[in-house]
């Protein structure tokens, strides 16, 4: 007589397909460039007036910027900010950051990242919004990631192919998850203000001359059903992807929806990398294609099923 | 999501996995936890967890991008930065509305620095900024006064607050009217 397993043990075997059996470690390569790419740009900007941000000589010394970090937010740019020290940690950045687009040890570049993005964001936590905090949590969980699986020069040039499966992937479904929790909690948050319900929310975002009108664009933010429908297609749209991106039949239209929406705030909005980077995070969810080498292992691993 | 039945083996040890479920579990209460909005988040990092993941460097925050309510404010800085024989240099800080998209681009750290002033600032970063403009402005000036010859920064916050019409109806471009406010954020002074 068969058993059926127990509701826990197929909790636990969902759970295990989610986690070890779903991901695709290409996908996490092709994160890795993108966001290395990303990450280039975040960089170069900050070497522009890097002396200003973050060293003593800059708008923000250092018992200002202790004190507004807290107790508990640490740098190492407290302790040592001269211009030169600044200039030389960036530039060792920007170095790490090449090789991680490169795919050079790149779990290694990405720990070290992790640790400049720490200490330079909490020197000056004046010049940071929300994007900062996406890179830098993206930083830490794409530590856990075989980020050099595929396109990688040291591979290339050591000639190691990679062993990686989407057991050594899990790590990627945190960075879904993350992207997950920002947009339900973007929407929950403005659900909670009288212009996101009313509908005018847009039409206040429209008359902020610093960060909106990018480029050209006609005043249509003066027509009371567009702004409506524009405000409460934002919060739709954030609510409508966190919930939509994780199932076969409707990602493709979730990522879809989202890269209009950013696309659209990225054209009318000068938010620097804030859409590239929200952009990136949906690119976790997309499946790509069988390739002839995961065809190959599935045929190796059915093999092996089928002998044990 | 797909179905979880066409598995392959498991290869990795019991309790490996089993630290990695423990992983993602912690991870994603940490994240969720931090990131829903409430009255008593303004400071999250209050809490035991909010300092624990301030010292991992692994914070984050309710993400509020344009809520609870969109801010009906602009705002912009200005400096006077006045000498003992009473010679003075003005200093503004730019107008974002009249700059380009490519150098706001490139100056976007800029734009987020003063907008932060446009919620209470500790006044250490006040008085920070009124020594960094002591120390450049007078050489970016056409008065000829070096820094040592300043004795008195005052800082300024400047503002124009949308108004509403009425009736309730979204006015034009044109036909919007703002109230303009200045307020002092500090001033800082400096001995001989």
């Amino acid at each position: 007589m068969i058993r059926s397993p127990s509701i826990l043990q197929r909790l636990k075997r969902h759970c295990d397909w989610f986690l070890f059996e779903s991901c695709d470690p290409r996908v996490a390569s092709l994160l890795r460039m993108v966001y290395g790419s990303l990450l280039f740009i975040y960089v170069l900007v900050w070497m522009f007036d890097g002396r200003l941000w973050f060293s003593d000589e800059g708008i923000l010394n250092p018992s200002a910027a202790e004190s507004i970090a807290g107790g508990y937010r640490k740098s190492v740019f407290f302790f040592f900010d001269a211009p030169l020290f600044v200039q030389i940690c960036l530039s060792l950045m920007m170095l790490q950051c090449i090789l991680l687009i490169l795919g050079c040890w790149s779990r290694f570049q990405m720990a070290c990242i992790f640790f400049w993005l720490v200490s330079f964001q909490h020197r000056n936590l004046m010049i940071l919004d929300s994007e900062d905090i996406v890179f830098r949590v993206f930083a830490f969980l794409m530590i856990f990631i075989p980020l050099d699986h595929r396109w990688s020069l040291a591979r290339r040039i050591t000639g190691r192919q990679s062993d990686a499966t989407s057991q050594q992937t899990w790590a990627l479904r945190l960075i879904q998850i993350q992207v997950a929790v920002i947009y339900l909690s973007s929407a929950w948050c403005k659900l909670q203000g009288e212009t996101w319900h009313d509908g005018t929310a847009m039409f206040f975002v429209s008359r902020l001359d610093d960060y909106f009108g990018r480029f050209w664009m006609p005043d249509l933010f003066e027509i009371a059903w567009l702004v409506r429908f524009l405000t409460w297609g934002v919060v739709l749209v954030e609510i409508m992807i966190p919930l939509a991106v994780w199932f076969r039949f409707s990602w493709v239209y979730a990522i879809a929806v989202g890269l209009l929406l950013h696309l659209g705030i990225e054209y009318s909005m000068n938010l620097f990398l804030f859409q590239w980077i929200m952009m990136a995070g949906l690119l976790s969810f997309i499946r790509l294609p069988a390739g002839a080498e995961v065809e190959q292992r599935h045929v190796i691993e059915t093999e092996s099923m089928t002998l044990d | 999501m797909n179905d979880p039945s066409s598995t392959s083996r498991n290869s990795q040890p019991p309790r490996h996995r089993w630290h990695i479920r423990l992983f993602v579990i912690a991870v994603t209460i940490v994240a969720v936890v931090q990131s829903i909005p409430s009255a008593t988040n303004a400071d999250q990092s209050e809490g035991p967890l909010g300092k624990a993941m301030d010292l991992a460097g692994l914070w984050q925050r309710p993400w509020s991008m344009f809520a609870p309510e969109p801010r009906r404010t602009t705002s912009w800085l200005s400096a006077d930065l006045i000498a003992s024989d009473n010679r003075r240099v003005e200093w503004w800080s730019p107008q974002w509305a009249y700059v380009q998209p490519a150098e706001k681009f490139i100056r976007f750290r800029h734009l987020n620095y003063y907008s932060r002033f446009q919620t209470p600032v500790n006044p250490l970063v006040v008085e920070s900024l009124a020594d960094h403009l002591r120390r450049t402005e007078p050489l970016n000036s056409d008065v000829p006064i070096t820094p040592a010859d300043i004795r008195t920064v005052t800082v300024f916050l400047n503002s124009k607050k949308l108004l509403m019409p009425d009736d309730g109806t979204l006015p034009n471009r044109d036909e919007t009217y703002w109230m303009v406010s200045n307020q002092t954020l500090g001033s800082q002074s400096y001995k001989q």
